[in-house]
């Protein structure tokens, strides 16, 4: 359907829309308007992504500065789904007769998803592919192969590519993965050089998040972005996690020694091209003493031996000339490695800031701070310069190095942690090094300061406000939609005492108590029994899981609820996890039943959907804080106590809390799903943590489920289940389900209440007219009233026409 | 209760009637029974405490009903009955083609959970009692349909009753309690693999159905290379419609069933609403077209069949022919052995074909395989091909209008109507459907019947009484 938003035509490629939807769009408008950041939640299944889309593509399309659009989304099938609805949009544009002339809009992935190659595309993991396609396709080897067919193996995918006009690879349209793929077998080109060269033609890009924010990519990938493009980050709940992530390092013992080993290969080779070819490290050496920028001028496609800092950190000036010869640079490298070594040999805990740890380092090896800021620019142009093929085997030195830029590039902002032990009571040192990131917001700075819109939204966001806090920026829009709903799809209940009235928690000293074990196996027993299809029960760490769920074998609560459902256990380990999901997928189909068994920061929280019956109910044992004696959590907790002004308490609560919603948000995926979330802690019950809790969850715990016993509970379970099993109309229309004429409505109704603002500030004047029209936007109450209101209404105007006269004005 | 006595002569010509004791009268009847009895005060204002039926019927169901605002429920029972009528109105609306045979397995799982204790006592005791007026009530609409009944406990399945049309021996079979004790798990594939076994050799023309009544909420199928998946795909490529009752919830792969096999999925809030449900499966339900099998003869008979269905199946291939025959029934002279149990006994019926002797019909005979109907069975079997058309709900104004042309009693039952200038303007706004003057009137014969009446014509008598005279 078409309709109206301020001056600005939206079609939207469904003839109903959600309420919550519309208020969606608005809001979205507004902040792009206003040319700032926002931060929107809406629950999973309202059709997010769809309203994003139409909107932005509206309003590309519309005004003339024809922004882009960079929507960044977290995994695969994620990107997958977007393009599809985009597909599907502009589909629907087409038959509406928007005129989008050539629009282009394509996803971007690894190599591993895309690739055509009949070797290559055979190999499993990520990185093997990665550089077995550089080998073929890097520009040396290209160099070499058309100059001399046949000497070196070229990926014919990749040559093809050389007989297009660059920027017309693809004809225009909107291509999902599958269908580059498609395209690309049909005429014999490379879809992942396809889509990598056409990005900045395109006008819709959909990728990972680590495209825009990881800088080892990000420069390779984004920097031709326009700085007019509309950022969006989709599923943007962990947003901070990744940004630090993408700048901390961990090094341990194992890949020390295999850099050390890459050193020595590299430095025979050095030896050996000496003899053959020493021209070529002579030029080399001739061009990092005219400044690293040219030397890096020739590289083409080679995303994986790059600077791990930010473009805004990476220095333009030559390299220092004690590592400009090639000799020199591996000795220096075989030196820092050695006094890593060394340094992992100390059997305390040691945490340093960059600076001591660079004081300590000159004093014992005398490298300086300024060589080792280069040190992975320079091991790429050594690379390079070497011809080496399968970097993957020096991927190590690559960790190295990258660890010695960042330590000597940064130094407010991080800590080196070194922890000699695995966990506390190991008697095996492991040593790891942690170089770690304590402030997200310096990976995600250069995107806000780049791009004018950024939008952050996700499912479950809330609280709205920590999120501008810790990524430091302004928002220009914050809000959180309710869902609406003409019946309850889904039933939380905070369960705080064991039918014995014990009360149950996750708390430290009592989460082994034999009382609390025996009522969460209780509850577990409870549910399985009363709730059909599929469980899922979350625990707050690996740890726990596994010495309550021994606990439970023990007691004999696991043969219990085997009488009624499967188990499946979720493991580190991501095969054994995918094959238990298989399994529990099955189970949950045929009848069986199932209960899956699953960490709140495991892969399953995640990503995986439960959606109909593979998620009747979703269990969460105890409140899945961080283990809050790692030495990185009390790091970074001290870094924002000290920068951002937030408590530890605070920020553990509202961390502990956006995993809990986002385990239990994994069953209701949509308006026609239905599920259980039971909250099993008595701390749960606190105002303070379910005030965290995103709205639209929140807004259905009432007083009377916000205390229960497991028996009350479950008896209040059993009745729900009976209840939304009836036969239920879907078409909602009117309440949860707008046409044209309930958004007309809706637009006449804001009018009005503008009006009757602006009267208000007549009447007493200093009050922001503007902020009201925005908050009744969103507000969420209003939705399901505006019915009844405006029927009052419709004796005296016929608000229709109304509407409909509005229409040209605005035109 | 003068208004179901007076009609039992009604039911009395069934062969079965001897199992209808008052008290006990089965299905919609004793569900109009109820309602009607309520929707009777409603109008009356009568202070019989005989009439407080309703108030154990919808006690439990605080989330339906609702006070109105002078506290009184009657506004919400005369809702609930409304709504009945026009979910009655609806179906009748469309013409069906519906199968007079029917054979359904009744397939009961015993497992564990039926000794759950939230219907009172158990929930296997309530089933149990429902079955025993469901068998009763379902011979009664569908006297040509034969039932089985099929168990699953202890994740196996087991034929309790084999495909018979002999409501007596169902009964005797489900009294017995101790060999129907639940335990253990119920494998709905077994279930499922038992009923299609024994179906197997009906013929297409008959209407081939289960009922599953599914008290567990997950099911143990055996391990191997068939799955739950492949009998369904069977029970769809055979055409056995398999609806499911859920005492639990909503559970992904009965409603799977259900919906790819034809047939209703449902789930009871509590017992009454189970109830009726069950009852709901007991109107034969429309056919999908089975490939008929005497091609010839079919052809032959088309055109007088379609003229006699008035075109209402205009579309439809006219239906396959069958065999049957009418028996002789015997005196109640000396024993004589019969060719079904082989046991002594009086009375009975002859197969005409072969001759052999017959305890009870309708059956397929012992010796021939014939089926052997009575005419009043045939007859019975016919009500839903000519149903009694709704009755047009009288407002206040064509009361006033033709109140000379009828009488102030209903024609059914002689009861008074209440006077037309005493009804109040509250009552005349409960929902459409329910008439305010508690007047239903026949299009055909014009005559006005009660609200009790009009729910007992339509239920269980299927013909007007006005019309027949």
């Amino acid at each position: 359907m078409k309709f109206m938003l301020g001056d600005l035509p939206v079609l939207f490629p469904y003839d109903r829309l959600y309420p919550e939807q519309y208020s969606y769009m608005a809001d979205l408008k507004t902040t792009l308007d206003a040319g700032g950041h926002c931060v929107l939640e809406m629950p999973s299944g309202t059709g997010k992504t769809v309203s994003l889309l139409s909107l932005i593509v509206s309003y590309m399309q519309f005004y003339p500065t024809k922004r882009k659009l960079i929507y960044c989304s977290r995994t695969v099938p994620e990107i997958e789904k977007a393009l599809a609805e985009l597909k599907r949009l502009m589909e629907y544009r087409a038959e509406m007769g928007a005129n989008d002339g050539e629009f282009r809009g394509l996803g971007l992935t690894s190599r591993r998803n895309l690739c055509l190659h009949p070797e290559v595309s055979k190999e499993k993991k990520g990185k093997i592919v990665d550089s077995r396609c550089r080998d073929l396709t890097s520009a040396f080897a290209c160099e070499k192969g058309r100059a001399n067919p046949g000497s070196v193996p070229l990926c014919s995918y990749h040559e093809e590519l050389n007989n297009y006009e660059a920027g017309n690879l693809i004809p225009p349209g909107i291509y999902t993965i599958d269908d580059v793929k498609k395209y690309g077998k049909e005429k014999g080109v490379c879809p992942y050089f396809t889509i990598r060269r056409m990005l900045p033609f395109l006008d819709v890009v959909i990728y990972s998040f680590h495209y825009l924010l990881d800088p080892k990519v990000a420069e390779q990938v984004s920097a031709e972005m326009s700085k007019e493009s509309i950022v969006v980050f989709d599923e943007a709940h962990n947003i901070d996690n990744v940004c630090i992530e993408s700048l901390s390092i961990d090094l341990t013992r194992p890949m020390l020694d295999s850099a050390a080993r890459s050193v020595n290969k590299i430095s025979d080779k050095i030896a050996e091209i000496k003899e053959t070819d020493s021209q070529k490290l002579e030029d080399e050496y001739k061009k990092l003493v005219e400044g690293l920028q040219e030397a890096n001028e020739a590289r083409e496609d080679e995303d994986m031996m790059v600077s791990p800092v930010l473009s805004k950190d990476m220095l333009d000036e030559a390299v220092p000339g004690n590592i400009r010869k090639a000799e020199h640079f591996i000795a220096f490298l075989k030196r820092f490695i050695e006094y890593l070594k060394t340094r992992m040999r100390v059997l305390h805990v040691v945490a340093e800031t960059p600076q001591s740890f660079l004081a300590h380092l000159k004093e014992i090896t005398y490298i300086e701070k300024r060589p080792l800021k280069f040190a992975a620019e320079r091991l790429t142009s050594l690379v390079r310069t070497l011809e080496l093929t399968n970097i993957d085997e020096h991927y190590s030195l690559q960790k190295v190095a990258s660890f010695g830029t960042l330590v000597a590039t940064y130094e407010k902002g991080f800590l080196l942690i070194l922890e000699p032990y695995e966990t506390e009571h190991a008697t095996v040192p492991n040593p790891i090094f942690h170089f770690t990131c304590l402030d997200p917001s310096l990976a995600i700075a250069p995107v806000f300061e780049r791009f004018s819109s950024v939008v952050i939204t996700s499912g479950t966001i809330s609280p709205l406000d920590m999120y501008p806090k810790i990524l430091q920026f302004r928002p220009v829009t914050e809000q959180s939609y309710p869902m609406t709903l003409t019946r309850n799809a889904f039933l939380p209940m905070v369960i705080t005492r064991g039918s014995d009235q014990v009360p149950i928690s996750s708390r430290f000293e009592v989460r082994n108590d034999p009382a609390v074990v025996r009522n969460f196996g209780s509850i577990l027993i409870d549910m399985a029994k009363t709730v059909p299809d599929g469980v899922v029960a979350f625990f707050p760490s690996y740890l726990y899981m596994e010495s309550i769920v021994s606990a439970w074998y023990d007691m004999g609560i696991l043969s219990e609820v085997w009488k009624h459902k499967l188990l499946f256990v979720e493991t580190p380990d991501a095969m054994e996890t995918s094959i238990a999901l298989r399994n529990y997928r099955e189970a949950c189909n045929n009848g069986r039943g199932a209960v899956m068994l699953s960490v709140a920061r495991g892969k399953v929280s995640e990503g995986i959907d439960f959606d109909h019956n593979y998620g009747r109910a979703v269990i969460m044992f105890g409140i899945p804080y961080q283990y809050t004696e790692s030495r990185i959590l009390k790091a970074r907790l001290e870094f924002l106590r000290d920068n951002h002004r937030i408590r530890e308490n605070d920020y553990l609560t509202f961390d502990a809390m956006r995993h809990a919603a986002q385990c239990v948000g994994r069953v209701l995926r949509g308006k026609t799903d239905w599920g259980l979330m039971v909250f099993a802690d008595k701390r749960f019950a606190r105002t303070d943590k379910r005030a965290k809790l995103p709205k639209w969850i929140n807004a259905y715990i009432t007083e009377a489920h916000s205390n229960l016993s497991t028996d009350v509970a479950i008896s209040l379970a059993k009745k729900f289940i009976r209840q939304i099993s009836q036969p239920f109309d879907h078409t909602q229309t009117g309440i949860s389900l707008w046409t044209l004429e309930d958004i007309e409505r809706r637009q006449l109704q804001d009018k009005e209440d503008a009006e009757k603002a602006e009267e208000e500030l007549k009447a007493s004047t200093g009050k922001n007219y503007r902020n009201g029209t925005i908050n009744g936007n969103g507000e969420g109450e209003g939705d399901v009233d505006v019915d009844y209101v405006m029927d009052d209404y419709e004796g005296e105007m016929d608000d229709d026409e109304l509407a409909r006269l509005d229409i040209p004005d605005d035109l | 209760m003068p208004l179901d006595l007076n009609y039992a002569p009604g039911a009395a010509d069934e062969a079965d009637d001897d199992f209808i004791d008052d008290d006990d009268l089965p299905g919609p009847s004793s569900r109009g029974k109820k309602g009607g009895a309520s929707g009777g005060k409603g109008g009356g204002k009568g202070k019989d405490p005989g009439r407080h039926a309703w108030e154990a019927e919808y006690k439990k169901s605080w989330d339906i009903v609702q006070e109105d605002e002078k506290g009184s429920l009657e506004s919400a029972v005369e809702s609930l009955l409304a709504r009945g009528r026009r979910k009655r109105a609806l179906m009748a609306d469309t013409p069906l083609r519906r199968s007079i045979i029917r054979h359904m397995f009744i397939i009961l799982d015993l497992s564990d959970s039926m000794m759950d204790k939230d219907y009172r006592p158990t929930r296997f005791e309530v089933i149990l009692g429902y079955l025993r007026t469901y068998v009763v009530e379902w011979f009664d609409q569908n006297p040509l349909g034969q039932i089985g009944i099929i168990i699953m406990r202890d994740r196996l399945s087991e034929v309790l009753v084999p495909m018979g049309g002999n409501p007596q021996e169902i009964l005797s079979v489900l009294s017995d309690k101790r060999k129907l004790e639940p335990s253990g798990e119920p494998s709905l594939q077994n279930g499922l693999m038992m009923a299609k076994g024994g179906m197997s050799h009906l013929p297409t023309t008959s209407s081939l159905e289960t009922l599953i009544i599914f008290s567990s909420i997950s099911t143990a199928d055996p391990d191997g290379p068939v799955t739950i998946h492949n009998v369904l795909q069977e029970m769809v490529d055979s055409k056995i419609r398999t609806n499911i009752l859920s005492l639990s919830g909503e559970i992904k792969i009965c409603k799977q069933i259900s919906e790819r096999t034809n047939g209703k999925f449902g789930v009871a809030l509590d017992q009454d609403h189970l109830k009726d449900l069950m009852w709901d499966t007991i109107p034969p339900p429309a056919t999908t077209i089975a490939p008929p099998i005497t091609v010839g003869v079919r052809n032959a008979l088309a055109g007088a069949g379609a003229g006699q269905r008035g075109g209402a199946v205009g579309k439809a291939p006219a239906g396959d022919l069958m065999v049957m025959g009418f028996p002789i029934q015997l005196p109640l002279g000396g024993e004589t052995l019969c060719a079904c149990h082989g046991l002594l006994k009086k009375g009975g019926y002859l197969c005409p074909r072969c001759g052999s002797k017959l305890c009870d019909v309708p059956t397929d005979c012992e010796v021939c395989g014939l089926m052997v109907v009575s005419s009043p069975h045939l007859a019975r079997s016919f009500w839903f091909l000519f149903p009694v058309a709704n009755y047009r709900v009288l407002a206040i104004e064509d009361v006033m209008d033709s109140i000379n042309g009828n009488g102030d009693t209903c024609f059914g039952c002689d009861v008074e109507f209440p006077d037309v200038s005493t009804i109040e303007e509250g009552v005349a706004q409960v929902e459409d459907g329910v008439s305010p003057t508690g007047r239903y009137r026949c299009a055909k014969c014009r005559n006005d019947f009660c609200a009790d009446c009009d729910l007992y014509i339509h239920d269980t008598l299927h013909t007007c009484p006005g019309c027949s005279q």
